[in-house]
């Protein structure tokens, strides 16, 4: 059985306060929610954590992770000055650039593949 | 003061009874328009204005999201280790497709930036929009950025290959179920993981895996950035 969602909550929100205090002290240059992630993710591999202990819990989180986008959205509306941001060169950028990184990740992907086959022959 | 307080309470119960409004919209007409991402913003947008809500308070109500999203970040360890088989069998694989994407999405986004004469600031909220967003506002936070330009920026790219992307694999003859998925979650990342879903587990899989892996991948090459602008 799983433990009561606020414990599941407190498990998650230590690995979090984990990871900023430990970016802060080792002074490692990445988020500290990112730290904690990876410290959540090593503590389920390992088996310190059982994956139910937190499950129900994280799942919720991530099914609901839309609610947690919409208010930048919002606040970038109700500010004046929208068109500062948004010149067309920027739009051109963000088109053309996300067509490469799709592009580009799907041609790495089929060439390693090629190399493997040609490996196996 | 009072007024104030309750200012920002209305905020933050709207927007999540908005947001559940949305969600029961979506799942009873399941319409790929009427996704709560798009309705929900349109119609709280709509609300703020109505009741002339200004943005300082929207904005204080909205620290407590910000919060939330911090947790969600460490709780993205979980799809990943429920994938850590799948991923450890295809890591040579993920990590090519992850690493020559990001490097060609970045490459392109800083050869842009120098063609439109892009000040240093713009580009640098640029740089992190192929991320999934939870980690993309963290990295903007954190940089001391506009975390609502990168909203914008990453929902707009991940647009992109939302539309475009199934027919440009058609076209382009790219059929490999691995390259397809882990394409779609690097450029679009969460709906991009969710729409390669729709083609098998494999992508599916694959599509999520991206999607993180490339965060983390960014998340680690993020503060050594500024070095490599100024050359």
């Amino acid at each position: 059985m799983g433990l009561s969602w606020i414990l599941q909550v407190l498990i998650i929100l230590g690995f979090l306060l984990l990871g900023y205090g430990i970016a802060d002290v080792l002074h490692i240059p990445l988020p500290g929610s990112i730290v904690g992630m990876i410290l959540l993710f090593i503590s389920l591999v390992t088996g310190i954590l059982k994956l139910s202990w937190i499950e129900r819990v994280a799942s919720f989180q991530l099914k609901h992770l839309t609610l947690l986008f919409i208010p930048p959205i919002v606040s970038l509306f109700l500010t004046s000055g929208l068109s500062d941001i948004f010149d067309w060169y920027v739009l051109i950028i963000l088109i053309v650039s996300s067509i490469f990184s799709m592009l580009g990740t799907a041609f790495f992907a089929e060439w390693y593949e090629k190399l493997k086959r040609r490996d196996h022959k | 003061m009072t007024q104030i307080t309750g200012e920002v309470f209305f905020c933050v119960i709207i927007t999540i009874i908005v947001y559940l409004f949305c969600v029961h919209l979506h799942l009873k007409f399941r319409k790929g328009w009427l996704n709560p991402l798009f309705t929900a913003s349109f119609l709280l947008i709509m609300v703020m204005l109505a009741f002339h809500v200004q943005k300082p308070a929207y904005e204080e109500g909205s620290i407590i999201f910000n919060h939330l999203l911090k947790l969600s970040v460490v709780s993205l360890a979980v799809p990943l280790y429920k994938q850590w088989t799948f991923l450890k069998k295809n890591y040579k694989k993920i990590l090519t497709g992850v690493f020559g994407g990001t490097v060609v999405g970045t490459l392109s986004v800083i050869g842009m930036a120098q063609l439109f004469h892009l000040n240093q600031q713009l580009l640098a909220s640029l740089i992190p929009k192929s991320v999934t967003l939870p980690i993309a506002i963290t990295i903007s936070n954190d940089l001391g950025g506009l975390s609502s330009i990168t909203v914008c920026f990453v929902i707009i790219s991940s647009l992109v290959p939302l539309t475009i992307g199934p027919k440009l694999f058609k076209y382009l003859r790219i059929r490999s179920k691995g390259a397809r998925g882990l394409a779609m979650g690097l450029s679009a990342q969460m709906l991009g993981a969710n729409r390669s879903l729709h083609w098998g587990e494999e992508e599916g899989a694959m599509g999520s895996i991206a999607m993180i892996t490339s965060a983390l991948f960014f998340s680690a090459i993020m503060p050594f950035l500024p070095l490599l602008l100024k050359i």
